[in-house]
């Protein structure tokens, strides 16, 4: 269980924001009625669930993914803004009062039933529930009126099947007619009248309406969505899950904050899953990844060690322990400087009073150690593993195709390079621990299912299509972050040695051909922005935001999992070495030995 | 809407009526080259996709000079063009070959074809294989995925809950995957061309099911390119299958009978079955276009249209 479970579950207005498969869903999903009975029947739980107050009816409304897809059609496909209004709107609106039906019929129980009554349920007869779907009918302006939830859901399906053929307006012009004389949908009016009608008839008074992925509907709709954050209704409490750029304003020209507009912390209470910038609290993925072994009857220290042992992290570099690990800077210095030729990282340390690797571990004072040892070795380590040595005087070395990713092996690497997110974790401990069970060594393992999952995530940030006028300069996403790795690259793995190299962004005056490729970049946790002091705020600008690549892609440029210094980012950045000097990660090699 | 019967033995088949288009692509013109009954059909209506200054498209040009093709550039023009053809004949038989036609207009033609299939006789579908050339390797950039026509954007049905996902899997790297990862269906099907070239199987393969999304190895279904009527039958059991209890969405990459054939069966059960495509070539930047040669294997597909159960 999240630490921020009880935050969300609080009957309060809530925005979860946080990149895909990070776990809103799951979340939400765990708010429904029978997601609150199934937690309450495990023992384990208890003591977290009973001082939260869970006296409210819980209405989940999941979006859909083929949502995006099907409204790039009806902008292709309709002429007028008001048609496409319409028919957007209407959708998402028959599908949204098709959930609520669903979840409050979720949250019935039978009127004999009423001794085993949960405070997130409600008592319905059938009397009750003809009443409430007539009355429903008529709010709803339904065809029929309908005695049965049953029946109020065929006929939001009908009537929504009504806005699908109206896409097809050039062959089939009636069905559109039909949508101008149904008119505008509001769904927050007809919502207000369902909890009117079952407050009536059951006596509810409190609920929770829980929006899922909404990222993906309509704009106009979310933005109508996000103003009522402040004053929708006393008797409802609003869960928002969001992606982490507020983008729903884009169509108005930006947010401008108006008397109307809600404020966070004082109008909902926003809960910010995104991956953290720096310092990341791996708590929770260590505890899926636990779960996850003991699922599949592993031992949970067995697969720690299994990924540590494997033979492709430089030998004495890695002090491993239950916590995690620490390095070793007289080995890295000996494999850097002895293996890599990285002359270059000699020269630095002979600048600050280190001649050899003997002089690192003598080094004494907190100061000093955190100058020459704690800022300079991780940079150090990643040379270690991508520079090789070469014969050419004037430069002793060079970067190195090798296709391993030795540097991203071992248990907290794994923990990085998920950045904690759920389905990646998922992603990757399918593979690791299957092989861990076949007897696959530890290095083997890590170097396929590291580039497989660098890949899986890039394709997927490529397949988010981004509206564009390919005759203008707009860039894609992958494009735009592919320019900024291999940027950062050039400074962590270029001939001079620089101990604190820029390894994050600050956006400044972002030329416009950017823009969109930025936001959905963010948005699927392909960047991760800096959150302000408090972190509790939503993006609605990357105007002066700080952003640094996710580690779910490092290892694609090769890049260290550390935060590290910045550099402006306003147009596409310029990459000194040619592509062709990057490993490949398309083979999904199976090098370091 | 309309259902099909297919026919057994589609090359004996003759065609009165030629659609096909005038494309950048050699093998756009190779049915007019290679087969008898496009030649010799009384009339020859192609979609020229002018494109002047990509690979082949002026050599085809030449090349169908003196064939008595009439071509059009205006899609609308053209397929009220094939209807009033269609009208002017008694039940003709159509041959269409897909081989080039892009998967939007590839829809709309058979779109066409479904609404005035009470005045055709047959239709015959060709498509001819292009030679290996190895895939880049690259992951393209995606400009847009959605429903390939209005008409497939599918229904809801109290019946139905959550997405199945049939993928026609192409070679295109981490197309498959990416697609899975947007759409988050509950169940994937992937069906994987085979037949052709062993080369190309092993790109389809290595490029899209290395990425271990099947959870289950009977969820990928091999399919033959060239036997166009036994993947007729896997398609539609499978979508028949599918929508009792799920929305069904194909998403068509990969050799362009399988599209056709996807378009088809959705046809036969529009408007339920949704069909999506992937975008990512743009006419406007050659470079992200590729010129494509016939093996010279052909698959051929007929059938007549009967009349709708559903």
């Amino acid at each position: 269980m999240p630490s921020y479970f009880p935050e969300v579950a609080e009957y309060r207005n809530i925005v979860l924001v946080g990149p895909r498969g990070i776990g809103k869903t799951t979340l939400l999903k765990a708010l429904t009625a029978p997601g609150l009975t199934a937690l309450h029947r495990r023992d384990d739980l208890l003591d977290l669930l009973r001082p939260i107050d869970f006296d409210y009816i819980p209405i989940y409304i999941p979006a859909e993914s083929i949502w995006k897809g099907t409204a790039g059609l009806v902008a292709k496909e309709i002429q007028t803004v008001q048609d496409r209004d319409l028919i957007l709107g209407g959708l998402f609106t028959d599908h949204c009062l098709h959930q609520l039906v669903s979840s409050f019929e979720e949250a019935a129980i039978p009127a004999g039933a009423g001794h085993d009554k949960q405070p997130w349920q409600v008592i319905v007869s059938d009397v009750q529930e003809a009443q409430i779907a007539e009355r429903c009918s008529e709010l709803w302006k339904l065809d029929k009126i309908q005695k049965s939830f049953l029946g109020l859901k065929i006929q939001l399906l009908q009537r929504s099947n009504i806005y699908r053929g109206a896409i097809n307006a050039s062959a089939n012009a009636p069905a559109l007619d039909a949508v101008r004389e149904i008119g505008l949908l509001d769904f927050l009016v007809m919502l207000r009248g369902f909890m009117d009608i079952a407050q009536a008839y059951c006596g509810v008074k409190r609920w929770t309406i829980s929006f899922d992925e909404m990222e993906i509907a309509p704009k106009s709709i979310l933005s109508h969505l996000y103003e009522n954050l402040r004053s929708f209704d006393q008797r409802a409490a609003l869960k928002f899950s969001l992606f982490p750029y507020v983008d729903f304003y884009e169509e108005q020209g930006g947010f401008i904050a108006n008397q109307a507009s809600p404020e966070d912390a004082q109008d909902f209470h926003p809960v910010i899953l995104s991956s953290k910038f720096a310092n990341p609290d791996y708590t929770f993925a260590r505890g899926l990844i636990q779960s996850e072994c003991e699922r599949r009857s592993v031992s949970y220290g067995a697969f720690r060690r299994y990924l540590n042992s494997s033979k492709a992290i430089l030998p004495g570099t890695r002090e491993f322990s239950d916590t995690g690990f620490e390095r070793r800077p007289a080995t890295i210095y000996e494999h850097a400087v002895g293996q890599a030729g990285d002359l270059s990282l000699k020269q630095h340390l002979i600048s600050k009073g280190i001649k050899d690797a003997r002089d690192i571990d003598g080094l004494r004072g907190e100061n000093r150690r955190a100058e020459v040892v704690r800022k300079v070795f991780p940079i150090a380590e990643i040379r270690s593993y991508y520079l090789v040595k070469t014969k050419d005087k004037k430069n002793p070395s060079r970067r190195t195709s090798a296709k391993g990713y030795g540097y991203y092996h071992g248990f907290d690497q794994l923990l990085a390079l998920t950045e904690g997110n759920p389905r990646a974790i998922k992603y990757y401990l399918n593979d690791l621990i299957s092989d861990m069970v076949d007897g696959k060594e530890a290095h083997r393992s890590q170097n396929a299912a590291i580039p497989m999952n660098v890949d899986r995530f890039r394709a997927m940030v490529a397949s988010q299509a981004i509206p564009r006028d390919l005759s203008g300069e707009d860039r894609s996403a992958l494009k735009v972050l592919d320019a900024m790795g291999f940027a950062l690259a050039d400074g962590v793995l270029g001939d001079v040695f620089h101990p604190e190299p820029p390894l994050s962004f600050r956006l400044k005056n972002i030329h416009p051909s950017l823009k969109d490729a930025l936001v959905s970049a963010v948005n699927s946790g392909a960047l991760v922005v800096e959150q302000n002091v408090s972190g509790k705020k939503l993006l609605f600008d990357l105007e002066g935001c700080r952003v640094r690549l996710s580690y779910r892609l490092a290892p694609f440029f090769k890049l260290p999992t550390i935060s590290g210094q910045e550099r402006l980012l306003s147009g596409m950045p310029e990459v000194r070495k040619t592509l062709d000097a990057q490993p490949d990660l398309l083979t999904w090699a199976d090098s370091d030995g | 809407m309309a259902d099909i019967t297919p026919i057994v033995d589609p090359d004996k088949l003759e065609a009165s009526i030629y659609i096909g288009c005038l494309g950048y692509e050699h093998r756009s013109i190779e049915a007019l080259r290679r087969l008898a009954s496009a030649k010799a059909s009384k009339t020859k209506l192609l979609f020229d996709y002018r494109s002047e200054s990509d690979h082949c498209y002026l050599e085809n040009k030449r090349e169908i000079g003196g064939l008595g093709c009439v071509v059009f550039d205006d899609l609308k023009v053209f397929l009220d063009q094939i209807r009033l053809e269609v009208s002017h004949q008694a039940a003709p038989n159509v041959q269409l070959d897909v081989t080039s036609f892009d998967r939007r207009k590839l829809a709309l033609i058979l779109e066409t074809l479904f609404e005035i299939s009470s005045s055709i006789g047959a239709v015959i579908l060709t498509y001819f294989p292009r030679e290996f050339v190895e895939p880049s390797g690259e992951l393209e950039e995606v400009l847009e995925f959605g429903p390939v026509t209005p008409q497939f954007v599918g229904q809801a049905s109290y019946e139905r809950d959550n997405l199945s996902l049939i993928i026609g899997a192409g070679y295109e790297f981490g197309r498959v995957i990416g697609a899975i990862d947007v759409l988050e269906p509950e169940v994937t099907y992937c069906m994987f061309p085979v037949g052709t070239d062993p080369r190309f199987e092993r790109a389809v393969a290595h490029n899209n099911l290395g990425f271990g999304f099947l959870d289950d190895p009977n969820l990928l279904i091999p399919y033959s390119v060239l036997n166009p009527d036994s993947t007729y039958f896997a398609i539609r059991r499978l979508i028949q299958v599918e929508l009792n209890e799920r929305n069904v969405l194909v998403l068509p990459l990969g050799p362009k009978i399988f599209a056709a054939l996807s378009i088809i069966i959705a046809l036969i059960y529009s408007p339920a079955v949704m069909v999506w495509r992937y975008s990512t070539e743009d006419l406007r930047r050659p470079s992200s276009l590729s010129d494509a040669r016939a093996t010279g294997e052909v698959a051929l597909f007929a059938f007549t249209f009967s009349e709708g159960s559903n």
